[in-house]
């Protein structure tokens, strides 16, 4: 898979590293719950979009984030946490703009994260 | 120690999981409110609980005030998690009686000094419950938690259908063991004596000092043993036994007056009648002479 960008811009391994007190294997099996739970939670998100259910956007962003945030995937962080707010104060305006970004951003994050932990 | 985890993002409660484990905890982890107090009905009560704040159906906080309204016999300690920059408000989370917060996304290393700072006050406050509950000088539990426990076995025991029994035990003369040999000797015959009652009482049965010389002890479940039996053990173990005092070398022999009541579920007794039907048929067996077992009148 060709990376819009380069991996770093993705996550930051390092960071997410440190997190786990280097222990690479805590990683590899938090990857392996993300990449079977994410389409989930994306659909959940998208469909609160599409209901204008703007509570469950709130907290099904949330949960991303959490998600993402393990990783230190900065990029996809802020983009929840943008949906998360407008779930929050109820503008739902530019949900799908911002969910078709975060859907993307989750993907790549996949791949570059299966591609980077697999590697060595 | 056992921790619960609360969490209903499934990748942060697998790296919770994961890296408490690694820390070598027992670990449950659960994805809602609702499965976490399920988890408190259980045999296993955890020591320490770390939940998510923002959840579907029940949050992080009314778990925490679940948790604290519970009667329990020992204390829970509560973490929640909170989303860096999140709209969370701490104060909320001390005012529902959490301990601490950790902020996701969250460091092993401070997620393990979090929880050994909870590992601390848990073991603190065990160690305090240890000696209001004991009895100092011969390790048994003291009549005030006796008394509570005893109760909350009568209560079982009605509701099982089981009957349950009380022995009641004083021993002989023992101020003339104080008057002759000093109170240092009288305390080691109190630690010999309840040598013997530990020793003759069953695992899931349990000894209490009841008084100076006066210990109680309560026999659960009485369908297969009789606890007469078990009194009347006791009381040739204590016979039986030669106490050596510590200062001259001198022997001695003591021997106790044993009183047996047995509550069954129809009597629809109290702690308090149980006692003193108890009391009576000991004190029935120093009226006949002392060392022996008296069985109380059923009722």
């Amino acid at each position: 898979m060709a990376f819009s960008d380069d991996l770093s811009s993705i996550f930051d391994l390092e960071d997410a590293l440190e997190k786990v007190g280097g222990d690479k294997e805590i990683l590899e099996e938090i990857l392996v719950v993300f990449s079977e739970t994410y389409p989930y939670q994306l659909s959940e998100l998208k469909n609160a979009i599409d209901s204008g259910d703007a509570p469950i956007v709130e907290r099904a962003a949330h949960t991303l984030k959490g998600s993402v945030g393990a990783f230190s995937a900065k990029k996809a962080l802020e983009t929840a946490f943008q949906l998360e707010t407008m779930g929050r104060e109820g503008k739902l305006e530019e949900a799908a703009t911002v969910y078709s970004k975060l859907e993307q951003e989750v993907e790549e994050l996949d791949a570059a994260l299966k591609a980077t932990l697999s590697e060595s | 120690m056992n921790i619960l985890i609360v969490e209903d993002d499934p990748v942060s409660r697998r790296l919770l999981e994961v890296t408490l484990k690694k820390f070598g905890y027992d670990v449950i982890a659960t994805s809602n409110g609702n499965e976490a107090l399920e988890v408190f009905q259980g045999p296993s009560v955890p020591s320490l609980v770390i939940s998510d704040w923002m959840m579907p159906g029940m949050d992080g906080l009314e778990l925490c005030r679940n948790i604290r309204g519970m009667k329990k016999s020992s204390y829970t300690y509560f973490i929640i998690l909170t989303a860096k920059g999140g709209k969370e408000d701490v104060i909320k989370g001390l005012d529902a009686g959490a301990d601490d917060f950790l902020t996701k996304p969250f460091n092993s290393e401070e997620l393990k000094y979090r929880v050994k700072i909870g590992e601390r006050i848990i073991n603190l406050e065990q160690r305090i419950l240890k000696l209001a509950t004991t009895d100092s000088l011969t390790g048994v539990l003291n009549r005030r938690a006796f008394m509570e426990r005893m109760n909350e076995e009568i209560h079982r025991a009605k509701r099982e259908g089981s009957p349950i029994s009380l022995i009641l035990m004083d021993i002989d003369h023992f101020k003339k063991v104080n008057d002759t040999y000093g109170h240092q000797t009288g305390d080691l015959v109190l630690q010999r004596v309840t040598d013997q009652l530990m020793d003759r009482s069953r695992a899931y049965d349990f000894v209490g000092r009841y008084g100076g010389e006066e210990f109680v002890i309560c026999v659960r479940s009485t369908e297969d043993i009789d606890p007469q039996s078990i009194a009347e053990r006791m009381r040739r173990n204590i016979e039986a036994q030669t106490i050596v005092t510590d200062q001259s070398n001198q022997t001695l022999r003591i021997t106790a007056s044993f009183g047996v009541g047995t509550s069954r579920p129809e009597y629809d007794d109290t702690l308090d009648s149980l006692i003193k039907r108890t009391d009576k048929a000991m004190y029935e067996a120093k009226k006949k002479g002392r060392n022996r077992v008296c069985v109380a009148r059923e009722k």
